[in-house]
């Protein structure tokens, strides 16, 4: 039994625990990790109901053990003190096989929420491109999109944005420019290919695209993807997203969507000639669309019928085409890299108000995250250096002025050139 | 478009410059071996040994085809000809079918010949040739809408010797139906290069289109920013 003396004294530790410890903070960090709470408890030595409770915020814990928990989850302290995201991120649509785990998924949920913190510290000191994507004239029932009418959805996208019928280069500048950032996260997961949210709280969608073993004409797809659900499925919630009809339905959907997107209806008509393989190769480079994808085209736009779709996915696989990067070109062709949020540091970094260390204590995460989130190659954060700014040229020269009179250069050492 | 530009285009268009530029390499190295083997054959004289390299140049480019067609993994067949019982190696890129021919000089004149008539077809479009790698059912293998570009290609001189032996035109020549003169011949290099030819020919449509970056990110003014503590 507790005497009066001994409960005063554990009052005093508990009061002693770190007071602005957030729990939903470690709860994210765990999860990122993709650690179960009694696996945790091990690292550090407590019980797997002593992370619930500070999971829970019923329990604060010690500054030495709060570093603990920082260290083995690779993560700062001030991390754990910082208030999380507050908004609930849904409804997530998810590109993955149904086989994939809850755990990799709240792994990557975790990264959505950080995706949002840093748009919103960088957005204080930058402005991004407006969100510039056209409002199409859906049906309130996304049930009711036909395939028809997704063409002509994706028809009307690429007039809006002045595509014309030819073949786009860079599918994410393409939609970067339309102000949707991109980010490209390496999930150790083959079923987990990408995702699309909205931000209510920052007026933006986002998408994302797993680049885990990725080939560009893949992600290129991914990507037109997403934005199929951007632009078609503006009005569903997250409980159809959840239901597994609704989330079959709306993933054909964002499929054809991304076939007319990448290769328009018209064009894809009037340059394959006879839907064979080699065309679909040699189609591949200048649509940047596999020949798998190109092949489904072919059977939705009722070139081919089943048995000789059927038929040439067996002759992909009789030359050896099928399979991860198996492709012709899917050793060459480069992978596109997202720039908008890359380029929201540079401007940061290049105004020469903040250092790479500055901006890692402002967003507060592991430099790896920090670098997988903005498409920063690997290190640059952690070394302190970034590989396309100049340091040197942070340093602003001042102000010169030549005298009319004399012909001499005066020079304002209190003023600087602007950058 | 007339059928020119439109054969311009889909040359330019279906011509992977990978394929090109490995094929550009490979024919370089092979001209050079071959060289190399007249040279330290001591039973040759320099007369044979020439007349030699003229007459095997043929060969020289066929290796330097399969070379680049198996790394790029691009169909091409072997046909014995029925007219005389020869056989020519055709290679299939896109639409493009690609045969060889070595030049004397740069102001050869397409050599006419009964099978080239037959697969030049009309302006170059060719009705008759098809390859059947086992992925097409029968309805599909009437094949049309395909061009017929033939690889011209020389040493840089006349002589033996190791500097005029290498290596020098690596042209693409587009023949008319009559095989009687080209309709444009586009250089190689600049195609392995720079991935489209430099010349005054149809470029394709998507070099036309430039995509622009509207990606424009700014530092808000200090008067915008509002600071918090976070």
């Amino acid at each position: 039994m507790l005497n009066g003396d001994l409960l005063g004294r554990l009052n005093v530790q508990m009061a002693k625990g770190v007071a602005n410890f957030s729990g939903k903070r470690l709860t994210e960090a765990r999860l990122a990790r993709g650690l179960f709470k009694n696996v945790l408890g091990d690292m550090i030595g407590v019980s797997s109901a002593a992370i619930g409770r500070y999971e829970a915020d019923q329990d604060k814990p010690h500054p030495e053990r709060l570093e603990d928990l920082a260290s083995k989850l690779s993560f700062p302290i001030e991390f754990f003190t910082r208030p999380p995201w507050p908004e609930k991120i849904e409804p997530i649509f998810w590109r993955h096989k149904a086989a994939e785990t809850k755990a990799a998924r709240e792994m990557t949920e975790q990264r959505m929420r950080w995706l949002c913190e840093i748009f919103d510290v960088l957005e204080q000191e930058i402005e991004f491109p407006d969100l510039n994507v056209p409002k199409l004239d859906l049906p309130e029932d996304f049930r009711l999109i036909s395939s028809s009418m997704i063409e002509e959805y994706a028809e009307q996208v690429r007039s809006f944005w002045r595509l014309r019928e030819l073949p786009i280069r860079d599918m994410i500048l393409c939609v970067e420019s339309a102000g949707v950032p991109v980010v490209m996260l390496d999930i150790p997961s083959e079923k987990q290919d990408g995702f699309f949210f909205s931000s209510q709280s920052l007026h933006r969608p986002f998408i994302g695209v797993n680049i885990h073993d990725v080939t560009s004409a893949r992600a290129r797809f991914d990507v037109a993807h997403e934005l199929g659900h951007l632009c078609l499925h503006r009005m569903v919630t997250a409980e159809q997203e959840r239901n597994q009809v609704s989330h079959k339905i709306l993933e054909q959907q964002a499929h054809r969507f991304a076939g007319a997107f990448l290769f328009p209806r018209a064009a894809f008509l009037n340059e394959v000639g006879v839907p064979s393989l080699d065309y679909f190769s040699a189609l591949k480079k200048r649509w940047g669309i596999s020949i798998a994808a190109m092949i489904a085209r072919s059977y939705d736009l009722g070139m081919i019928d089943s048995d000789m779709k059927t038929y040439l996915y067996i002759s992909m696989s009789k030359r050896k085409w099928r399979g991860r990067r198996r492709e012709p070109f899917d050793d060459t062709m480069a992978l596109e890299r997202p720039r908008m949020l890359r380029r929201g540091i540079d401007a940061l970094l290049g105004a020469g108000d903040y250092s790479t260390q500055d901006i890692r204590s402002i967003l507060c995460l592991p430099p790896s995250e920090i670098e997988g989130i903005l498409s920063l190659s690997s290190g640059s954060l952690s070394a302190g250096i970034l590989s396309k700014i100049d340091h040197i040229a942070r340093k602003r020269a001042p102000v010169t002025a030549e005298d009319l009179e004399t012909g001499n250069v005066i020079t304002f050492p209190g003023r600087h050139v602007r950058t | 478009m007339n059928l020119a530009e439109r054969t311009g285009r889909i040359v330019l268009d279906d011509l992977d410059p990978a394929f090109v530029e490995s094929l550009g390499n490979f024919a370089a190295w092979e001209y050079s071996t071959f060289y190399e083997t007249l040279s330290a054959d001591s039973s040759l004289t320099p007369e044979l040994r020439l007349d030699l390299f003229r007459s095997g140049r043929g060969l020289v480019m066929n290796r330097a085809i399969v070379r680049a067609a198996n790394k790029h993994g691009i169909p091409f067949e072997v046909r014995r000809l029925a007219c005389n019982g020869q056989s020519k190696l055709m290679v299939k890129v896109g639409r493009v079918i690609l045969i060889s021919e070595a030049l004397k000089t740069m102001w050869d004149k397409p050599k006419a010949a009964d099978y080239k008539r037959e697969i030049s077809g009309c302006y170059g479009i060719i009705q008759q040739l098809e390859f059947d790698l086992g992925d097409r059912p029968k309805q599909l293998l009437d094949w049309s809408d395909g061009v017929l570009g033939v690889i011209l290609h020389g040493a840089a001189g006349m002589r033996f010797r190791r500097s005029e032996c290498e290596l020098g035109a690596f042209i693409l020549g587009l023949p008319d139906a009559e095989y009687q003169s080209w309709l444009m011949r586009l250089d190689l290099h600049d195609i392995a290069m720079f991935g489209v030819t430099h010349s005054s020919k149809p470029q394709p449509a998507y070099d036309e289109y430039e995509q622009e970056d509207r990606v424009i990110v700014k530092r808000r003014s200090v008067r915008q920013i509002e600071r918090s503590n976070g």
